[in-house]
């Protein structure tokens, strides 16, 4: 009791030392994700071509306890006259829990309609993308994973305006952003992490609700730089060349030198290459039970990643109560930049070659370069049918418990992994 | 006469009052008290149910006459807010957690201010012109402007 007093008091002397000249209203909010799962295959079920052990949806075929948890705080400072500052601070485990600011910035209420803000953000790509950590605020355990994966590219530094205001009985959210953001990326191909840099990034979204319908489009635009040239040389453009010399000196014919110009390798690098992205989703949750559908393209108009990428999902739910049974099924498919292959294909001279080492070894060396560069192009192509069922409980006023079983048909790899995880999702 | 009829009234009512208590003690997950939306004597603008359940949900932020609004909760489980929560916002706790959770966390609002209590949100509505809340019915005075009950 005196403890508590004496720190009472000790708080409110030190409150008083510090309160500034403007009463400012100081608000903390957090949230937690906890999450359990494994991957339900045989081993050999879960290996690439290459023989890697593929993990789904970041579960392998251990228990997995951290990789997928998250645990932040939020902080917004209240400044009065429409002022306001916002921080958020997040440890993910798969970061090993290094907590990082995830966004800070600050907000200024022009009038009831109009809001600005500026500092490092979350993009709003997707119909979840602003509380894509808070696992609470949505009924699966993770959005979407084809259909919501960006590649990293999830906050921006920039300045951001956004419009809410009625028409009619429908009330409008428009949210205009324009930002940059300097990264590091992991690609699944490389090896290691590359620097990645967005820049004039613009991006318009646009929402309108009416009861508990809801329907949004966005489109977004920017310039895409990806340190990855070198890889390519390295594991593309080089390897292929050597491996078409060393083949042709290993049975006692000269080496070709094949090699690609600036140019044409272009088409396989990010270099200051625009990119567009553009979604619709709907959403109607008139409470005892819930649809959302969403839609979104990526087009990376360049480059050796799949080009475009497009995801489509429909999720829906029952709310019995404090259970919420629901399911998703997702399409997730992308064609591969045929453009590119096609300006390196066309430095490959097929009649100087048949010239060179006669037809039939001229015709071997055209085709199998053509399949080497076309393994450049194709190797992130993705074709996949996702679904997953499972049950929410909302079993406390703060926190929810969700079991899914999640499986894929992925065509590319013929592959069909299913796992089963668990999460306990919690606001404070 | 008169006197003696209104005293039977008023002792009618009390007698009522202490019955619906007592009851309410016997069966408290049975009852379903009435609820007030409240705004400022001062506050003239016409306001529908509709426009109340859209400030809750942050989908409205000022008042037909212009006016920002300062909503004001009760804590969550409490009797007024559980029942103002399905009858006027039309979504049960959880769900309105699960919403709000989404705006919070995305910056898009700020959730009403919590009270602790009738008496506050009467306090609270009495002192600010912009100010909205939910009271049980049986709290209300004539100090404020009652936009409805349900």
């Amino acid at each position: 009791m005196n403890v508590k007093l004496a720190t009472r008091f000790g708080l409110s002397a030190l409150a008083l030392a510090i309160t500034p000249a403007h009463a400012v209203d100081l608000r903390f909010d957090g949230f937690a994700t906890f999450v359990v799962g494994q991957m339900l295959d045989d081993d050999e079920l879960n290996h690439d071509p290459q023989g890697n052990l593929m993990t789904f949806r970041g579960f392998d075929d251990q228990i997995n306890f951290q990789s997928n948890n998250v645990f932040a705080i939020q902080a917004r400072a209240d400044l009065g006259e429409g002022l306001s500052a916002t921080a958020q601070i997040m440890a993910k485990g798969v970061d090993d829990y290094d907590a990082k600011f995830s966004w800070a910035y600050l907000s200024y209420e022009l009038t009831p309609e109009w809001t600005i803000s500026a500092g490092q953000m979350r993009i709003p790509y997707f119909y979840y993308s602003e509380s894509l950590d808070v696992g609470y605020s949505y009924p699966f355990i993770r959005p979407p994973f084809n259909t919501y994966d960006i590649g990293g590219f999830d906050n921006i530094s920039g300045l951001k305006a956004e419009w809410q205001t009625d028409v009619g009985n429908w009330v409008s959210r428009v949210t205009m952003l324009a930002g940059r953001t300097d990264t590091t990326l992991k690609i699944s191909q490389l090896p290691d992490p590359v620097k990645a840099q967005v820049s004039r990034m613009g991006l318009l979204a646009w929402s309108m609700n009416y009861d508990a319908f809801t329907v949004r489009g966005i489109y977004a635009r920017a310039n895409l730089s990806l340190g990855v040239s070198d890889y390519l040389d390295a594991i593309g453009f080089d390897r292929i060349s050597n491996e078409v010399d060393s083949t042709l000196t290993g049975i006692g014919l000269p080496a070709l030198g094949l090699n690609f110009s600036n140019d044409a390798r272009h088409g396989a690098y990010y270099d200051n290459d625009a990119a567009e992205f553009y979604g619709i989703a709907f959403n109607y949750d008139p409470g005892p039970y819930f649809v959302t559908i969403e839609s979104t393209v990526l087009d990376l108009q360049n480059g050796f990643m799949q080009n475009p990428g497009t995801g489509t999902y429909l999720n829906a739910g029952v709310r019995l109560g404090k259970i919420t049974p629901y399911f998703t099924i997702e399409r997730a498919e992308s064609d591969y930049n045929e453009k590119g292959y096609r300006r390196l294909m066309a430095e490959v001279n097929h009649a100087g070659l048949q010239a060179q080492y006669g037809s039939l070894v001229g015709d071997l060396i055209y085709s199998g370069v053509g399949a080497g560069l076309k393994q450049v192009f194709v190797s992130s192509l993705k074709e996949e049918n996702a679904y997953n069922i499972g049950v929410r409980y909302d079993f406390h006023p703060s926190a929810a418990f969700k079991l899914e079983y999640m499986t894929a048909k992925n065509h590319n790899y013929d592959l069909s992994p299913q796992a089963i995880a668990a999460s306990v999702d919690v606001i404070f | 006469m008169n006197t003696d009829l209104s005293r039977k009234l008023a002792n009618a009512g009390l007698l009522r009052r202490y019955a619906i208590g007592a009851l309410l003690l016997i069966a408290p997950s049975f009852a379903s008290a009435e609820i007030a939306v409240i705004v400022n004597l001062n506050n003239k603008d016409k306001i529908t149910m509709d426009d109340v359940q859209k400030t809750y949900l942050a989908k409205t932020k000022t008042f037909p006459g212009g006016g920002k609004i300062v909503a004001l909760d009760q804590a969550e489980g409490s009797t007024s807010r559980v029942e103002f929560v399905s009858k006027v916002v039309k979504k049960d706790e959880a769900q309105m957690k699960a919403y709000w959770s989404r705006l919070i966390f995305t910056g898009k609002g700020v959730p009403p201010k919590t009270l602790d209590s009738d008496a506050a949100v009467l306090e609270a509505v009495i002192s600010n012109p912009n100010a909205i809340g939910f009271v049980e019915a049986d709290s209300v005075t004539d100090k404020v402007r009652v936009i409805g009950t349900l």
